[in-house]
């Protein structure tokens, strides 16, 4: 058979694409939640600088979740365009792929680190503050035997913490307080 | 283990193995890392190789790479289709290459490589030992459970010409389960007895102990898993650990000089037919047996990856020396029977024709063992029949 | 062995290790179309004679551009920047860097600026900002422990602005590094014992690290047998050049491990000394390289058990029930600790009490635990840890470390 040449066809994956979209989406409205209620996520971010700004974005040109703090120190879901906004940590997922085992729960933060899934730009010390939050969040967001994997040490929080904050978490996230 | 260096020893591995799920979605990010982004993709003619490529650009969807793709890359390589190929990556702008699948198609991606980086003469002027003056353009390869066993070392050949290189090693080797499936028993089992070959000549070679780590894993996880994969050919991680080992064993193959299973396989092959793996599946034991007979602490040190290290242990090196002969010949019996491959019949090759055989195989030029372990290799495979 | 589900390995640098390496640099270069190299070095390697060794060694066969020695402890940027001009006035066409991290940082530093020829470093910080080869870059390493001749990462500090400038890039990597036991022939005893202690916590971490491959894992216990064999004679006869050569190639390779594996908490704890404390780095990871066992044994027991085998060879792995392993693996590791105390007549410090500083009083007091503790928490070598740490575990390895007893959980 003689040799052929083709442009390659570019593919789109719409249903994971939007799903990732809507989780980011979720994550980002369930932190700014997470920071009104929580004494300990509150306590991680105000560590952080004035103004502090951290996106997790889908590479090359994915969806995006934005968080800042705003000049009163409250934590703020600021959407999925980053804009002109300067922002000082970066969780970037190589690939749509990988973002689906993230959300999906097949890879865990701590393993998708581990294989290289994502690449974090910005201090590293911001970073850790951040991964905390987010184990908490998912902590709050997810059932324990999800949780347990998901996190590195599931806390040793009293039920009534983890399920008051639960309910507040995702009412707050889905109405957007 | 033994450390003396007497000269310097120089050891390179440009390739980045990237392996397990997902691994050809990273292929645009890591692209982009070595500052290329639009690659050219070459596949095979078989209906597998196909649905290989399907994979592929699967998996390169919502990336926003920008690429091209052609072939199918016949069976039988040639100067013709080399030049073909490297005429549509210069006309279409591409800068790098992506092999998909192994065998030929990389065969074809490092040949095109050379002559699309420099000029299409370099592909004359560049034959024989380290001729390459610079470094080649970007190559990846999307590996399978077969292929020649060659895909990751520095060398390529066409028709009668050579071509050994450090430059010609893949920057990107991406070893993803996908491509594994359907894999032939024959196939897989050819390619992965070849490099346990690389691997033993390599450990055995010298004493650069940059090749160390690579020789143990890919013996280890040859010994390892091949009976698991004869016995299952649909274990998926099984599979995807004999394909590290191919690598490993093509990478520590390349920083040495090849060693006399090899040659003389590949001088065996036309005189009696059969495949290359069958064929070193009978030399090897015969070659550990000839290097235990003159230096048996070099084949103590595999002991541990043939033999394992929990239970007793031999406390003599000739004891351990021993052990690993007999480990190998087991394993390697064990194989031949679950594949049914006929034992080499070198009996009807008489002194000269051996001699000859010998001979051709030393002045490959890339031997350094001597003439008489190679006829003494011959003679006792001979006898085993 | 063990495959994980997805893992990527790296070497992409060029090794020539043995005896008279150094003469081989000029062909090296060479082939990649460079000859008048610029040699950069700090005062310390300098003093120790191995400058000349290799300035010898490599002008016999090129010419040599520019020399300096003018690198401080940390990289920092006005000295990338001075250095970038020494090259250009120098019209030199390619680099050896001879000495450790700080070193090789402010060489990779002076590529990036020489061969984009930009004015501004920062332009190029993070990761991915470089698209091209850079000049050729050979490393030269002359303690066998860092393994920062292999990395693709460079950290440059600007003391004005106070930042740290962290750069990423496969065209970081050297062209070559050369490995010749001249350049660790020198080494004091207890730095030669320290250095060979943090090439054994490399290989040590990324063995039961959680970016652990099966490459990193050849690598690390290719390198652990090395150690186990020769870092002891390192220490005793120095001029044992097969010893020295040895711990050079093993720091390689452990460099090699964890680079491609990454490390975990004794690094975490070591960095936070390091930095609250100004301990050298070797030493903090002989004090707490048996803790990052006993913290994470109960995750990795199986890993840690594996270890015996390069560490005390085939006979006692063999003679050694399964589940005494690790503990043999914990208890030989204090050993050579204390092989090391006794080997350089205490300078080498067993735990924390142990180090002094130049007044002789302890240079890591308990007072300032809980400032280590708090550094440690924002350590991103705690994301490759097995398991999770908090403040007060910190605090509990800390005070077990202070006197060297073992680790209860």
């Amino acid at each position: 058979m003689a040799l052929s040449y083709r442009s390659g066809i570019p593919g789109g994956k719409f249903f994971k694409k939007t799903y990732v979209a809507l989780m980011l989406w979720f994550v980002g409205r369930a932190i700014q939640a997470a920071a009104s209620f929580d004494e300990d996520v509150r306590e991680e971010f105000s560590a952080l600088p004035d103004g502090f700004t951290f996106s997790m974005n889908v590479l090359p040109a994915g969806p995006a979740m934005i968080v800042g703090k705003d000049k009163q120190g409250k934590i703020r879901y600021r959407g999925w365009d980053p804009g002109r906004q300067r922002i000082d940590l970066s969780i970037s997922i190589k690939n749509i792929e990988n973002a689906i085992l993230l959300f999906t729960f097949q890879e865990s933060t701590a393993v998708a680190t581990a294989r290289n899934r994502l690449i974090v730009a910005g201090e590293v010390p911001w970073a850790c503050a951040v991964v905390r939050v987010l184990d908490m969040v998912e902590v709050y967001l997810l059932p324990k035997v999800i949780a347990s994997l998901a996190v590195k040490r599931y806390p040793a929080w009293p039920l009534g913490r983890i399920l008051s904050g639960r309910v507040k978490i995702y009412v707050m996230a889905l109405l957007g307080w | 283990m033994e450390m003396v260096m007497p000269p310097p020893e120089e050891f390179f591995c440009p390739t980045k193995v990237l392996a397990g799920k997902r691994a050809i979605e990273a292929l645009p990010f890591e692209l982009a890392g070595l500052g290329v982004g639009k690659p050219l993709l070459l596949f095979g003619s078989s209906p597998l190789d196909r649905f290989r490529l399907k994979i592929v650009e699967g998996a390169l969807g919502e990336s926003g790479l920008v690429y091209g793709v052609c072939g199918p890359v016949p069976t039988d390589v040639d100067l013709p289709i080399v030049r073909e190929v490297a005429i549509n990556y210069l006309e279409n702008g591409h800068d790098a290459l992506v092999a998909v699948g192994g065998g030929t198609v990389v065969q074809t991606a490092k040949l095109v490589n050379i002559a699309v980086t420099g000029r299409p003469e370099d592909l004359a002027r560049c034959v024989g030992e380290d001729n390459i003056p610079g470094p080649l353009n970007t190559l990846a390869v999307i590996s399978t459970l077969g292929g020649t066993g060659y895909e990751s070392t520095n060398y390529v050949s066409l028709g009668d010409r050579r071509y050994r290189s450090g430059r010609l090693m893949p920057d990107l080797m991406i070893i993803d389960p996908r491509m594994m499936k359907g894999t032939e028993r024959g196939e897989g089992a050819a390619v992965v007895v070849t490099a346990l070959t690389q691997a033993v000549e390599a450990a055995l070679a010298g004493a650069n102990p940059f090749v160390v780590p690579y020789t143990e894993a890919a013996i280890r996880f040859i010994f390892e898993r091949l009976p698991l994969w004869l016995a299952e050919p649909k274990d998926g991680t099984s599979a995807l650990a004999l394909a590290n080992a191919c690598h490993y064993a093509g990478c520590a193959y390349s920083n040495v000089v090849s060693g006399s299973v090899h040659s003389l396989g590949r001088q065996l092959a036309p005189v009696v037919g059969g495949e290359a793996g069958a064929i070193m599946s009978c030399l090897l034991p015969r070659y550990l047996a000839c290097v235990a007979a003159n230096d048996p602490a070099r084949v103590a040190s595999l002991w541990p990856y043939l033999c394992g290290s929990e239970d007793y242990i031999p406390p003599s090196v000739p004891e351990r020396a021993g052990g690993a002969v007999f480990a190998m010949e087991e394993f390697l019996r064990k194989v031949r029977v679950t594949m049914g491959w006929d034992g080499l019949s070198l009996t009807a090759l008489n002194d000269e024709r051996r001699e000859t055989i010998v001979d051709a195989a030393l002045r490959e030029g890339y031997g350094v063992w001597d003439r008489e372990m190679g006829l003494r290799i011959l003679t006792d495979t001979a006898k085993e029949g | 062995m063990e495959l994980p589900g997805y893992y990527e390995f790296s070497s992409r640098v060029r090794i020539i290790a043995g005896y008279r390496t150094l003469e081989r640099i000029p062909a090296v270069l060479r082939a990649s179309g460079a000859r008048r190299p610029m040699i950069i070095t700090d005062k310390g390697v300098a003093a120790a004679g191995l400058l000349r060794t290799v300035v010898e060694a490599v002008s016999g066969d090129c010419e040599v551009g520019a020399v300096t020695d003018d690198v401080p402890a940390d990289s920092d940027l006005r000295v990338v920047n001075a250095l970038s001009r020494l090259y250009t006035d120098g019209r030199c066409d390619s680099l050896i860097a001879v000495g450790g991290g700080s070193v090789m940082d402010t060489a990779k530093g002076v590529n990036i600026l020489v061969s984009e020829r930009a004015p501004d470093l920062m332009v190029f910080s993070g990761a991915g900002t470089l698209k091209r080869p850079l000049k050729p870059l050979i490393a030269v390493p002359t303690t066998a422990g860092t393994g920062s001749e292999v990395t693709l990462v460079a950290i440059v500090k600007d003391h004005e602005r106070r930042q740290k400038m962290a750069f990423v890039s496969y065209f970081l990597l050297p062209a070559a590094a050369v490995i010749d036991p001249r350049m660790t022939l020198s080494l004091p005893a207890a730095i030669t014992a320290a250095t060979g202690m943090d090439a054994l916590a490399h290989a040590v971490e990324a063995y039961y690290g959680l970016q652990k491959n099966p490459l990193s894992d050849v690598h690390a216990t290719t390198a652990i047998r090395l150690i186990s064999g020769n870092l002891l004679r390192a220490v005793l006869v120095p001029t044992d050049t097969e010893a020295r050569l040895s711990m050079a190639i093993a720091a390689t390779m452990a460099g090699l491990a964890f680079s491609n594996s990454m490390v975990g908490m004794v690094h975490t704890l070591g960095h936070a000394v390091g930095a609250v404390c100004g301990v050298p780095h070797g030493v903090c990871m002989a004090v707490l390289l048996p803790y990052g066992l006993e913290y994470n044994r109960r995750r990795r027991d199986r890993e840690m058990a594996e270890l015996l085998l390069p560490m005390a060879g085939e006979e006692v792995y063999a003679s050694t029930p399964p589940h005494q392993r690790t503990d043999r693996v914990i208890a030989y590791i204090r050993q050579i600790n204390e092989d090391l105390h006794q080997a350089t007549g205490g300078a080498h410090p067993r735990c924390f009490r142990e180090i002094l500083d130049r007044e002789g009083r302890p240079a890591v007091p308990t007072r300032i635990f809980g400032e280590i503790a708090e550094a440690a928490l924002d350590d991103g070598s705690l994301f490759y840890n097995p398991e999770d740490m908090d403040y007060d575990d910190f605090l509990a390895v800390l005070e077990a470390a202070w006197e060297g007893r073992a680790l209860v959980i």
